[in-house]
């Protein structure tokens, strides 16, 4: 993920943890919230200042480092809301035009992977993603040993894995040899 | 080539579907931030499981599922009654 070079300046190797801030950001805190980004442009702020000021002495990988700054900034947030904001409406957030148009392609192809797929490995995603029973409880339901019901579900995601990806790398080259 | 895998790997779904207890998520978010093998894969895989769990996708499924068999009885309980008969 990052390169810990004495070289590189802090802002460079922090900048390189953006995506993985914004998952851990965007799972706390629901990715509809508008205030997600602002989060982490504070988490990734903070996380220069401390470096620069030489709070961070490399004890840990930058990575933990990072880690804790975030799960800290988390929390506070969860707490702030949770005292001012306790009854105001959330408002709308406004989703990337691209970004929406790109997760509406995506969901197709995944629709038409679980379509094509064989009752036993449909039912084993529906029970298991959508009803969200644990492995055991879909093994019960089905009468199947657990390890088949992971089987199932690793088969059935490989293949939409590989749709996806096949997908994504044709709407690559098109857009490249369009340019 | 052999595929790269990670001690954690098989915790992405679980995570990604609040299934973890507290401790083994925290532990899985510190891992994942210095794992990009784990964090590539976690990323990917949550777009697939957002997409299996609200664009109704598998909801067709669950006509499939009305007619699942019910489970069989176990192993014990069908001797038992082969030997009542």
């Amino acid at each position: 993920m990052v390169k810990e070079g004495k070289s590189a300046p802090p802002e460079d190797a922090v900048l390189q943890y953006r995506a993985v801030i914004s998952f851990r950001v965007r799972k706390a805190l629901g990715s509809s919230n508008p205030d997600w980004e602002d989060v982490v442009n504070e988490i990734l702020t903070q996380a220069v200042a401390k470096i620069k000021s030489g709070e961070f002495r490399g004890d840990s990988s930058i990575g933990t480092f990072l880690y804790t700054i975030t799960s800290r900034r988390i929390i506070d947030y969860i707490r702030q809301k949770t005292r001012v904001l306790k009854h105001a409406p959330e408002p709308a957030p406004y989703p990337d035009p691209h970004d929406e148009m790109e997760h509406r392609e995506r969901a197709r192809q995944v629709e038409q992977v679980v379509n094509g797929l064989k009752p036993k490995f449909r039912d084993v995603l529906y029970l298991y993603y959508y009803k969200e029973l644990s492995r055991e409880e879909v093994a019960r339901a089905l009468d199947i040993s657990p390890r088949r019901v992971s089987e199932r579900v690793n088969y059935a995601l490989k293949l939409i894995q590989k749709a996806v990806r096949k997908e994504a790398s044709g709407v690559r080259s098109g857009a490249s040899s369009t340019d | 080539m052999k595929k790269k895998t990670c001690h954690y790997d098989h915790l992405i779904d679980e995570y990604l579907l609040d299934k973890l207890k507290p401790e083994d998520a925290e532990a899985f978010e510190e891992h994942y931030f210095i794992c990009p093998h784990c964090f590539a894969k976690l990323d990917q895989q949550s777009e697939i499981v957002k997409i299996l769990k609200k664009e109704g996708v598998l909801e067709s499924g669950g006509e499939a599922c009305e007619h699942v068999p019910p489970p069989r009885p176990s192993l014990w309980r069908r001797l038992l009654a082969k030997f009542r008969r």
